[in-house]
């Protein structure tokens, strides 16, 4: 059984990853370990979306400001809360509440309630699922942040993406299977971490592509060759190791190393064909901000990653802009006018995705996740800010079967703790996953002797939501 | 006279207690919030079936506990069970980072999910020699790299007997680490520094992302082109062209490199900066050593250097015409033409599966 892992091991760490057998590897093996397994626990559910793009709102947008409505809370603002609650930086030690200053409205057929500072994300608010239950685990940034994307409060996990691409591969042979758009200014809070591969191959790690300048690292050399002159390099290159691996007929690693070499070139045409964006309307231009100041940097990113998933590009991840603050979302000094910043920055562009993605049709087949990494407190902190709060936190997902214009979960009187249907961060991945056709239970990679998986559900007890979905699926589920 | 030597050092770090140990639970479901029962320090019972609670050692200076000495004791201990696994396990990594795989593929799991020994006998006497050769290593190495197995070549049609080649009849394909790679390019090039010791090279994150060298902030006395372990790394901050030949971070263990073939490694050794001065560097020495010879004897010595072998006849035509072609389409915008090809031939050099791999 090794060996036939370790050569599908190969093919699936070759190139892009694109030839992940991930799928295969678990079905052949519910069905090899069981003699009789007659069952059809094994199978797969029927996939309802195909690609995933996450947005990454890192700081911890506040529930109570943006998503969730509460009128209690603006009705006792100023007084001391009876239940002390866990603060994380100093400034709330008088425990006071705070009602927002921002104003909520209805939107969409839906009704559905959210700030007016989110006038773009309203419009497609009939397209979305409002989470308003969520919860983390850590009240510290690069915790809750790992958590969110990588399942584990810990460094050196492979990231959702990392594990949506070794299941499914990708459809775009030319290029990375999870690519990873952020601010060409600078790093989000946390950085790289968020998108590592951890104790899978290399090739299952975030690829950053870069809307300004070089667009993948390497991509292009420092020193350029002539056209001509590199053409016959690599004419010579491709004799000489075709030559060199007639001696090793057994070592599969050999072919894909020579066609790794095309595969670079094909690479630096299709980059930059995605990258070109002069074949977009003006009106798609408009829509996604990108002739505004204000919107033009995190726009981009957002018509970069539907240019992405168009293509056939299974994982984009999107991070906000750096300036002001690496993270952006982290309303500490002043929920209103932070808030107001920010959102005039990304709720055009975020919307603008999902309109989009559903006018071509590519919602239905995109998971879109937009969310921060945890929440914040219902009390002040120094006067008009808020503190960190993991016990509640609100974000949105769209499309890939995922309800729309639906709100699921509440939290309490006064937003600090989600109360009703909550649901992890390990929830919300396995949800995830259910909808691309994974069973988060079953898709494992063996690690250290340990077969992990990205939700760890024996220590996490997650489950997939099925209030978040339409029409879930459901089969009986082995007990693990 | 060899005392004199014996390489000396001024401190070296150890782990000591600062305090009593505390009590320590069995964690509910694995959960630090949910302490169960109170468990005492003990080898697992499969590995000391008979000896009960573990012996504190008395010797342990005052004041501390002696339970790290205890555990050193016990689990190196030749007579016990616990010394035996132990020995096993070590030998078994040893073989594996010559084999490219241990007689026990799976080298951090001896258990029942483990896989068995290919050649179980041979673990058992290589474990013998190695504890009653004193636990040294040397002996060891030495043992394994002079046995016919290891010199055995690793050209081979496929087998369908077996395949993955566990019985070892002929020697692996080895994909050279992400360090190694690093030292054989900087070998070839002749600037690899082999310094002993001292503070790290750091590193410094580009605008774009790529992690280099920070040259401006290298320790007095140092070059860029020390050994690559001495290359700072991290947790998850590494020098990228090393990441990219799946360097293991330092967040998680690492028990066996599983060497990739990603597109990303052949882009590095392409375009990454690094090899293209290498490769630069690379030709001026070629031209040195072969001022006033023909393009014949640098494409002849080249090949030396990097493959460690002369080319067959066809392989010299490709590269002597490659280098005339070159010559030719340089000469109008550069100055040295010839060397501008030379270093193109350098470079390709580098990106074969020739370089690359072990043979």
């Amino acid at each position: 059984m090794s060996s036939d892992r370790n050569r599908r091991q190969m093919l699936e760490t070759s190139a892009l990853g694109f030839g992940a057998l991930a799928l295969a590897v678990l079905n052949q093996s519910s069905c090899t370990e069981g003699s009789e397994n007659t069952d059809s626990s094994h199978q797969l559910f029927p996939a309802r979306a195909k690609s995933v793009i996450f947005m990454m709102q890192n700081g911890g947008p506040g529930q109570m400001d943006l998503f969730d409505p509460k009128p209690d809370l603006t009705r006792f603002s100023g007084k001391v809360h009876s239940e002390k609650v866990e603060i994380f930086q100093p400034g709330s030690e008088d425990n006071r509440l705070l009602g927002t200053p921002l104003k909520f409205r209805q939107y969409g057929e839906c009704g559905m309630e959210m700030a007016e500072i989110l006038p773009h994300i309203g419009t497609v608010a009939d397209d979305v699922c409002l989470i308003r239950s969520a919860w983390n685990y850590h009240n510290n940034h690069t915790e809750s942040l790992l958590s969110i994307n990588t399942g584990k409060i810990f460094q050196g996990r492979p990231a959702l993406g990392s594990w949506v691409s070794y299941a499914l591969g990708t459809e775009n042979h030319n290029l990375p299977a999870y690519i990873v758009l952020r601010d060409p200014d600078g790093y989000n809070t946390s950085g790289t971490l968020l998108w590592q591969n951890g104790f899978m191959p290399a090739v299952y790690r975030g690829t950053e592509v870069s809307t300004r300048g070089t667009p993948v690292l390497n991509l292009s050399s420092s020193r350029p060759v002539p056209q001509q002159i590199q053409k016959d390099n690599l004419k010579l290159l491709a004799k000489l190791n075709r030559r060199h691996q007639q001696n090793f007929a057994y070592e599969s690693a050999l072919e894909a190393r020579i066609q790794n070499y095309e595969l670079a070139a094909r690479m630096q045409l299709a980059a930059s064909e995605t990258l070109d964006m002069s074949g977009e309307t003006a009106a798609t231009r408009t829509m996604y901000g990108l002739d505004n100041e204000l919107t033009a940097g995190y726009g981009t990113r957002c018509l970069m990653a539907r240019r992405l998933i168009e293509s056939g590009v299974r994982f984009v991840q999107i991070f906000p802009p750096v300036k002001p603050g690496s993270q952006p979302w982290d309303s500490h000094s002043d929920v209103k006018t932070q808030n107001e910043k920010i959102c005039a920055r990304c709720d055009q562009g975020s919307a603008a995705l999902i309109h989009d993605l559903k006018q071509r049709g590519l919602l239905d087949s995109t998971i879109v996740i937009w969310t921060g990494e945890f929440g914040r407190l219902p009390v002040s902190q120094n006067g008009k800010g808020r503190d960190h709060n993991r016990n509640a936190f609100s974000l949105i997902v769209s499309g890939g079967g995922f309800k729309s214009g639906h709100v699921h979960g509440a939290t309490d009187e006064i937003g600090y703790r989600a109360v009703e249907d909550r649901v992890s961060v390990a929830d919300l991945h396995a949800t995830v996953l259910h909808q691309l056709g994974i069973d988060h239970n079953r898709l494992t990679y063996l690690h250290n002797s340990r077969p992990e998986t990205l939700t760890d559900s024996v220590i996490t007890n997650a489950r997939v939501v099925d209030g978040l979905v339409d029409n879930p699926v459901r089969i009986a589920h082995q007990t693990i | 006279m060899l005392e004199s030597i014996r390489p000396s050092y001024d401190q070296i770090a150890i782990a000591t207690e600062s305090m009593a140990p505390t009590t320590t639970h069995v964690l509910r479901r694995g959960n630090y919030l949910r302490p169960g029962l109170e468990v005492h320090p003990e080898l697992p019972e499969i590995l000391a079936p008979d000896s009960g609670f573990m012996t504190l050692t008395t010797t342990s200076p005052a004041g501390l506990s002696g339970r790290r000495l205890a555990l050193a004791k016990s689990v190196t201990d030749p007579d016990s069970l616990a010394g035996h696994h132990v020995a096993r396990v070590f030998v078994n990594r040893v073989w594996q980072q010559l084999f490219g795989k241990g007689i026990v593929e799976t080298s951090n799991n001896f258990g029942v999910s483990g896989s068995m020994p290919s050649h179980p006998k041979l673990l058992d006497w290589l474990t013998l020699r190695f504890i009653n050769s004193g636990w040294r290593i040397k002996p060891l190495i030495r043992l394994m790299v002079l046995s016919t197995t290891y010199h055995q070549s690793s050209h081979s049609e496929t087998s369908r007997l077996d395949p993955q080649n566990r019985l070892l009849w002929r020697m692996n394909l080895r994909q050279l680490d992400s360090e190694q790679l690093r030292d054989a390019v900087l070998t070839v090039s002749g600037k690899l520094d082999r310094q002993f010791g001292g503070p790290p090279i750091p590193l410094q994150a580009r605008p774009d992302g790529m992690v280099v060298l920070n040259s401006d902030a290298l320790p007095a006395g140092t070059t860029p082109w020390r050994r690559s372990v001495y290359i700072l790394a991290r947790r998850n901050y590494h020098l990228t062209f090393m990441r990219v030949f799946d360097q293991p971070i330092v967040a998680r263990n690492c028990a066996i490199r599983e060497p990739t073939a990603a597109v990303t490694q052949s882009l590095a050794l392409l375009n990454d900066d690094f090899m293209l001065e290498q490769a630069e560097i690379l030709a001026s020495r070629v031209a040195t050593e072969t001022s006033g010879e023909t393009a014949n004897d640098r494409v002849q010595k080249v090949w030396r250097i990097v493959l460690g072998r002369h080319p067959d006849k066809e392989e010299t035509r490709l590269c002597v015409e490659l280098m005339e072609r070159h010559t030719q389409n340089y000469s109008k915008a550069e100055r040295q033409p010839e060397q501008q090809a030379l270093v193109q031939l350098c470079r390709m050099l580098l990106n074969t599966s020739e370089f690359l791999y072990v043979q």
